[in-house]
């Protein structure tokens, strides 16, 4: 046997495979990429989430309602409620005919949330994305229904007490009238305000979800470095070089050998962020999987420039890449929020990359997004062909 | 595995090789041919040209001038098929760590083409051939020296190669791992495969190789037979003066004036040991130790070696091997 009659250059899968084989089986590697990731959405998530409460203002309150009672005398009573609940400054509560369009102002952060009077009886309130002021309107709304209770209560032990007029209307959160209300639908144990997330109530988890991705996906750029030092580390570069086929094909085949774990990063870190943790992404499954597939486009380009780099690198790559990444991403938001010099910031391509996956999950956008894949897909294509032209010319030693 | 012949008689012809670093030339105008099934032996001091030559043999260096002919291919011309017939067998332990033995075998048999049933019996073939079908499970970073070394022929040769490059297979290991990779070597070549060897160690380039080349500063200065060498120094003969030499004293300068008696080919001083070669004409060596017994020094024991590779290396290129 000899293989004289070898194909040229089919072992395509076998490269990909062994590529897969060592990421699997380098525990540094799986931390880095997989477990540090992860845990530090948790850690970060869970430890500033405190930070982030105290330091944040209630600021103005602006609530859309929804009355489904047709009976005039409940929705009067509801009225009334909204108006003297507004000081036209802090707190405004406007009614609304069109429950969509009213969600689709809570979903574009125009106004902190929905509160829906329910027939017959019940408040459903749809939150925003501002968490203190969820907080703030739930408050407002379980006041609103617990001084129901008590008018009702009033009313149930001793009418007469009502007759004259208090400062408090009869309306129970149902919008009906104190007498109108049956004994099921106002009980004492009843809960009567509750909340309903429309995809966008965000808190810090979800932040670090988004910057822990585009931290792994950003480090990639070492990991593409190391696809060359690393086989030239372990002597294994000139038998590649040996083997039969074109060095081009050799160079194109290192690259692609890394989309398993591109994707395996990539995937880890979103289920387990979603699943262990209860993080959120987009709402929908269109806006994940473009999500992915944006993350996916920038650690490819990102790889190619990594492998591009690795080609003149003399020292070991983490040592050299990790301080200027971990400088990136310090400025650009990853490790808090709070960090953002408007000369700087606005520029790192991580942050940039960052807001654009924070339209897809927040607003349902993903013209930001597109941008970001068509210059990671130019970004891809010239440093693969500019590895390709210097590795065929390079003599290995 | 084995390896099937060929027409030609030569598997390797080097005409005039010339390979430059920028302004530094590695090898100059080099030539040489290694005949088919024969076991060639490439020796030369570091930096002498041996690296870059088995490179651009082996396809993965360019060249200046000259031409190659690898198995009646032009290497200019015919890149591809000379890469086909190659086996490499670096100085460098080059295999994967995350890898089991068997998968390193198998991905490297695999880059040749290889497949299924093929693949997965010359990867057992290969290892089983150097002795480490017991640990084919077994990492590389858990074996010791020896066993690395072996799993690096084994990597090199699974595909079934012609021609099969060795640059110092047996550097770091022990003198079993040593004498089991000799062996293989043996084996190897009379399976019809030729090799191309180099090492540091002489005794084992005298004893396993059919013909040598000593080659320095990229010139070829002489080739043969271990025999046909060590006849072109036949006229030396070899004293040794054990001796003590002084703080103060000027060994450079005494070796100079060594040098400039008659019939002094070379002189070599090392841990109060005066290396001495002298022309087998000579009927004495009275002169030299005048010379040594003049400078002060104190005679404690004379003796005489007979030439050998080691002899004829020093004789040839004017230095030791290391």
């Amino acid at each position: 046997m000899n293989c004289d009659n070898c194909d040229r250059r089919k072992e395509m899968p076998e490269i990909i495979l062994k590529e897969t084989k060592e990421f699997l089986r380098d525990k540094t590697y799986l931390f880095f990429f997989l477990l540090f990731p992860a845990m530090l959405v948790f850690l970060l998530g869970n430890i500033l989430s405190s930070q982030d409460n105290a330091d944040a203002a209630i600021g103005a309150i602006s609530i859309q309602y929804y009355v489904e009672a047709k009976d005039p005398q409940s929705a009067a009573g509801i009225d009334d409620f909204a108006r003297a609940i507004s000081d036209g400054n802090t707190i405004k509560m406007e009614k609304t005919e069109d429950l969509a369009a009213s969600q689709a102002a809570v979903k574009d952060n125009s106004i902190t949330a929905v509160v829906v009077f329910l027939e017959p009886a019940g408040i459903q309130i749809y939150e925003g994305r501002n968490s203190v002021g969820n907080r703030t309107v739930a408050a407002i709304m379980n006041g609103f229904a617990l001084t129901n209770k008590a008018v009702l209560s009033a009313s149930q032990i001793s009418p007469a007490s009502l007759q004259d007029g208090g400062s408090v209307e009869g309306i129970a959160a149902d919008g009906n009238s104190v007498g109108a209300i049956s004994d099921d639908a106002m009980s004492i144990d009843r809960n009567f305000v509750t909340t309903k997330d429309l995809g966008v109530n965000r808190t810090i988890l979800d932040y670090y979800a988004i910057s822990m991705l585009t931290m792994i996906t950003f480090v990639s750029l070492i990991s593409g470095t190391y696809a060359f030092t690393r086989e030239r580390d372990n002597k294994t570069m000139n038998r590649l070089i040996l083997s039969p086929g074109n060095r081009w094909s050799l160079y194109i085949q290192k690259i692609l050998g890394t989309i398993p774990q591109i994707i395996s990063q990539t995937i880890v870190l979103m289920l387990v962020s979603v699943f262990l943790f209860h993080a959120h992404y987009a709402a929908t499954w269109k806006g994940n999987l473009f999500l992915f597939g944006m993350f996916f486009c920038v650690a490819l380009a990102l790889i190619s420039l990594g492998a591009f780099i690795g080609l003149f690198l003399k020292t070991e790559p983490t040592a050299t890449l990790m301080p200027i990444l971990w400088i990136a991403m310090f400025f650009g938001g990853t490790f808090t929020r709070m960090v953002n010099i408007k000369e700087v910031t606005p520029y790192l391509p991580n942050y940039i990359v960052q807001n654009a996956a924070f339209d897809i999950t927040l607003f349902g956008r993903y013209g930001m997004g597109l941008q970001v894949i068509a210059v990671s897909a130019v970004l891809f294509a010239a440093t693969l062909t500019a590895g390709v032209l210097v590795f065929n010319r390079k003599e290995e030693q | 595995m084995c390896w099937e012949g060929m027409q030609v008689a030569d598997i390797v012809t080097v005409s005039n090789l010339v390979k430059n670093y920028g302004d530094l030339c590695a090898v100059d105008h080099l030539s040489f041919s290694v005949s088919r099934g024969e076991i060639f032996g490439l020796l030369g001091p570091n930096g002498a040209g041996k690296s870059t030559t088995l490179s651009v043999i082996s396809t993965l260096s360019d060249y200046q001038k000259g031409e190659i002919i690898i198995d009646g291919m032009r290497l200019e011309k015919d890149r591809m098929g000379i890469k086909r017939i190659i086996g490499m067998v670096p100085q460098d332990i080059a295999v994967y760590n995350h890898l089991s033995a068997i998968e390193n075998v198998k991905f490297f048999a695999s880059l040749y083409g290889l497949k299924g049933k093929k693949l997965s019996d010359a990867a057992s073939e290969a290892l089983e051939f150097v002795g480490l079908s017991d640990k084919h499970k077994m990492k590389p970073k858990k074996m010791s020296g020896g066993m690395r070394r072996r799993l690096n022929i084994a990597c090199g040769i699974a595909h079934a190669p012609r021609l099969i490059v060795m640059d110092e297979p047996t550097v770091g290991v022990d003198a079993q791992s040593r004498e089991h990779i000799l062996n293989s070597i043996r084996v190897l070549q009379s399976r019809g495969a030729t090799i191309i060897y180099t090492s540091h160690y002489m005794q084992e380039v005298e004893e396993i190789c059919d013909r040598i080349a000593i080659i320095d500063k990229g010139k070829m200065v002489a080739s043969g037979t271990s025999q046909e060498l060590v006849s072109l120094v036949t006229d030396i003969k070899t004293f040794y003066i054990d001796t003590k030499f002084g703080a103060s004293f000027d060994q450079d300068e005494f070796a100079r004036q060594l040098k400039q008696l008659p019939g002094v080919k070379n002189v070599l001083i090392d841990d109060n040991v005066i290396r001495i070669d002298i022309s087998i004409q000579m009927e004495s060596i009275t002169r030299v130790l005048e010379q040594v017994i003049s400078k002060g020094l104190t005679i404690y024991n004379i003796h005489s070696e007979v030439p050998n590779l080691d002899t004829t290396f020093l004789t040839l290129t004017g230095h030791e091997l290391r």
